[in-house]
């Protein structure tokens, strides 16, 4: 609790910032006669300086001079009477006792204290570094909105708000992590979300007991369903139209300080292939988007896996033209068809994780030439046939024709698991595999909603959501809202009645 | 939130039913009823279909006397505890011959078709594996993994029958009626055509996991004639492709029969490594259905623990029967068996018994 006394106060405060260099104070007189002291305190480039000296420094120095508070409203409460005549802005909190002022000076704040107040004013004065509103990295579409979330928090809740102009957006507030105070936000459609997901999701953010949230990524992982799983139980998206489309649907959009990516909750694995363009461009070509996404995801789970069932266990299954041209291509390759898919994908996984920590122009060189080096040097070599460059390469595209990015890291692991069974029993390991991985999908849910909805359980909305799956209907088709939004929303696309003529 | 606790809607419990009757039997069926009423099979089974429609209604009447009761519980209140006990442990080890006897008959066909040198006992203990770690996953988790599985088998089943429409000939079904007006039906022979319908029985166990008990008689009758026709279906296509006397010679000619099916434009050289790809998972499928309600079974006759408890021990027994107890030869004659007895006992005696008890006892709806 703080004291009447202002040095009093200022001790408290200064010995929860001792070594911090940052921190920028100052104790001065104001007042026609310099006898109302004051102290001013913030964290340095976490203010704006504008603000902060043309609507508070400027105010306290000059106005407070030039038509001073009434004395007696002076007594009462000093603070009170320079907080209404000497401040020129309307983001004013206050703070009651030493944390609070902290931790809104870490926040970018400005503490104000006076003599003879025994709480503080915090100033809105946040400004913290930020490199501005860029362009996404990861989820490009060729049509549609440019712009990316950004570290900071404010940016991103602006970006959204921006495209739902809408009272009932609501953004809940809170800190998280006990050292970092991170802020995060939930940002929903208070009549189109569930409360249930709602309650939910509150509950499980306000159970995190952490010293720091430095991405949206801790939330993900620490609110998960399942952590065993490799499936990522919630999207994590860069586009603002993303998550603001995902609002509308009746879910929720997690923004966290600092991270320029936001969490959508709760997600299936359809949700994981639909991309913001699908439904800024004609129907018929989305649909066959999505349609050769889905074959590519599944694609880059078993393909690795089915050839080396089939070139190994049952090759009479392959036309004796091929087959011949294969034996042959395979004729001196020193290697078991599995060490040769091995040998290859880990080559591809380096390119991969080399490609993505050097610099951009870097990366897409090591991409490209090491691929082809490599793979040419490979098949001379004869390390490995050329068939097998082929499936691990098409493999690799394949992951890549999904959207989003942590569903292929999932994929990814999965493949391995059919590669090795299959190896070990042909197309019998293949299927074991396949249903190992389907079982673990079918029992997998986020926030109560099954994972492979609508494709299962579809029945729980009436077969409305199936329309968007492996294809993406008209736009005009799409009326009801999916399984996400409360089922007393009504209808997203309103029919206007028909006149009578 | 749409998590209800292993409860179900009755779309996927019809799907479900259908994979867990949709196994080994079917490949076989042709011949079995071949043998018994010649080129006239396909009238025969559609009689055998009438009358598995009636055991259905009778078994689902039955599950909706107190449709929140367990099986165990069901015959308990109606029966008497130790008979509803006794009635739970029989019900169960008639599951873990089912299963085991599948399971044998499914390594036999991977053996010969796909994995020569792979010992039986490694095929069969990975099948069993997979099912257990299904069946542990419980019924919600079944029922969805069902709704994935159904057109995985079907469609390429049926697309491939429909192909083989194009070569076969229907003559190979006339006269009709003639086989079944010229020689009295044995009773006992009809009757081992009716082990294609094994697992029926399980709609005794399965009300008590709907959403909507009530809609339960009508959807499971539904998926009978939906498994009916399907088995109609198959064998007018197979008895017209090879004849009813080619047919009595084959072993499988169901796989014979789609193996021989030219895909047109196909990548393929040979199907047969396909076609045990579906055989795969429908077997999977039965696997895991029988072993999931062995162990509801025994867990609910013991009063203890989950059904996960007992799957391990079920497993093993399953694994022993099929490894060690049985030839390849005896399996049809065993599952014949096992459906003349205990099979028929669950799927006509006992709903009727129960039904009557129920109205002697004044126990559940009128």
């Amino acid at each position: 609790m703080l004291s009447h006394t202002l040095d009093e106060n200022i001790d408290q405060l200064e010995a929860l910032f001792v070594d911090c260099g940052d921190v920028v104070k100052r104790k001065f007189p104001i007042g026609e006669n310099k006898d109302i002291w004051i102290y001013v305190t913030y964290i340095d480039m976490l203010v704006s300086r504008d603000t902060l000296e043309n609507h508070v420094i400027d105010q306290l120095m000059l106005f407070l001079w030039q038509t001073p508070p009434k004395a007696e409203d002076l007594r009462r409460d000093p603070l009170a009477a320079i907080r209404d005549g000497g401040i020129a802005t309307a983001d004013i909190n206050e703070a009651r006792d030493v944390t609070g002022m902290a931790n809104a000076m870490l926040s970018g704040d400005t503490v104000l204290m006076a003599q003879g107040s025994d709480y503080a004013v915090t100033i809105g004065t946040r400004m913290w570094p930020n490199r501005g509103v860029n362009s996404t990295e990861t989820e490009v579409v060729v049509q549609g909105a440019k712009d990316a979330f950004t570290e900071t928090f404010r940016f991103n809740t602006a970006l959204i708000r921006r495209r739902i102009k809408d009272t009932r957006l609501k953004i809940k507030q809170m800190s998280v992590g006990v050292r970092s105070q991170t802020s995060v936000a939930l940002m929903y459609i208070s009549d189109l979300c569930r409360p249930q997901v709602l309650n939910e999701a509150l509950s499980r953010i306000q159970a995190i007991d952490i010293d720091a949230v430095l991405d949206v990524g801790y939330l993900e992982q620490l609110t998960s369903d399942d952590w065993k799983s490799v499936f990522p139980l919630a999207q994590i998206t860069e586009r603002p139209d993303r998550a603001s489309a995902a609002i509308l649907e009746g879910r929720i959009a997690v923004v966290v300080d600092t991270s320029p990516f936001v969490m959508i909750i709760p997600a299936t694995l359809n949700t994981f292939f639909q991309a913001s363009d699908d439904y800024y461009q004609n129907w018929q070509i989305m649909s066959f988007t999505r349609l050769l996404r889905y074959i590519a995801g599944v694609l880059s789970v078993i393909l690795p896996g089915l050839y080396l069932a089939i070139a190994t266990y049952h090759p009479a299954m392959i036309p004796m033209m091929l087959l011949f041209k294969m034996s042959g291509a395979r004729q001196f390759v020193p290697f078991p068809a599995l060490v040769e898919i091995l040998l290859m994908d880990l080559a591809f996984e380096l390119l991969r994780e080399a490609g993505i920590r050097l610099p951009g122009p870097v990366g897409n060189a090591i991409g490209v030439v090491g691929g082809l080096i490599i793979g040419q040097s490979a098949v001379e070599a004869g390390l490995v046939s050329p068939i097998v460059l082929i499936i691990v390469a098409l493999t690799g595209i394949c992951g890549f024709a999904v959207p989003q990015y942590s569903l292929v890291s999932g994929f990814r692991l999965c493949k391995y698991v059919i590669l090795f069974l299959s190896s070990i029993l042909g197309l019998l390991g293949f299927w074991i595999g396949a249903l190992m991985i389907l079982i673990h999908l079918v029992s997998l849910k986020g926030y109560g909603f099954p994972y492979m909805f609508p494709f299962i359980a579809g029945d729980i909305n009436n077969y409305s959501d199936n329309k968007d799956t492996l294809f993406r209907p008209p736009l005009f088709t799409m009326k009801k809202r999916p399984i996400f939004a409360n089922p007393n929303s009504g209808d997203r696309i309103h029919t206007p009645k028909k006149q009578e003529d | 939130m749409f998590s209800q606790n292993n409860k179900i809607s009755v779309r996927q419990m019809q799907t479900l039913l259908i994979l867990d009757i949709f196994g080994a039997g079917i490949i076989t069926l042709p011949r079995k009823a071949s043998e018994y009423a010649g080129q006239d099979a396909w009238i025969l089974i559609i009689i055998i279909t009438a009358l598995a429609v009636g055991s259905a209604f009778l078994m689902a009447s039955a599950g909706r006397i107190l449709p929140k009761d367990s099986f165990v519980a069901l015959t308990s209140k109606l029966l008497s505890k130790p008979v509803g006990k006794i009635i739970g442990i029989l019900f169960a080890c008639k599951l873990l011959f089912n299963c085991a006897l599948e399971l044998r008959l499914f390594g036999e066909i991977v053996r010969q078709k796909l994995l020569s040198e792979t010992p039986f006992f490694i095929v069969c203990a990975i099948m069993l594996a997979i099912s257990a770690y299904a069946a542990a996953k419980g019924y919600e988790t079944r029922a969805r993994l069902a709704q994935i599985l159904f057109p995985i088998i079907f469609i390429p089943i049926v697309f491939i029958f429909l192909l083989a429409i194009h070569d076969i000939d229907f003559t190979n079904l006339l006269p009709v009626f003639s086989v079944l007006q010229s020689h009295p039906l044995d009773p006992v022979g009809a009757a081992n055509i009716g082990a294609a319908f094994t697992g029926l029985e399980l709609i005794l166990l399965v009300t008590p996991y709907a959403v909507r008990p009530r809609a339960v008689r009508g959807g499971l009758t539904r998926a009978v004639i939906f498994i009916g026709v399907f088995m109609v279906f198959i064998t007018v296509i197979t008895l017209s492709k090879f004849g009813a006397k080619d047919v009595t010679r084959q072993l499988w000619p169901v796989l014979e029969m789609m193996d021989m099916t030219d895909l047109p434009g196909s990548f393929i050289e040979r199907q047969d490594a396909l076609i045990m790809s579906f055989w795969i998972i429908s077997n999977f499928a039965i696997v895991n259905g029988c072993l999931f309600f062995s162990c509801v079974l025994l867990k609910d006759t013991v009063g203890k623990g989950k059904h996960s408890t007992y799957i391990f021990i079920c497993a093993a027994i399953i694994l022993v029967i099929a490894c060690a107890l049985m030839k390849i030869e005896n399996v049809d004659r065993i599952m014949e068996l096992i459906f003349k007895t205990l099979g028929l006992g669950l799927m006509v005696a006992l709903p009727i018994i129960l039904l009557i008890a129920a109205r002697i006892r004044k126990v559940g709806e009128k």
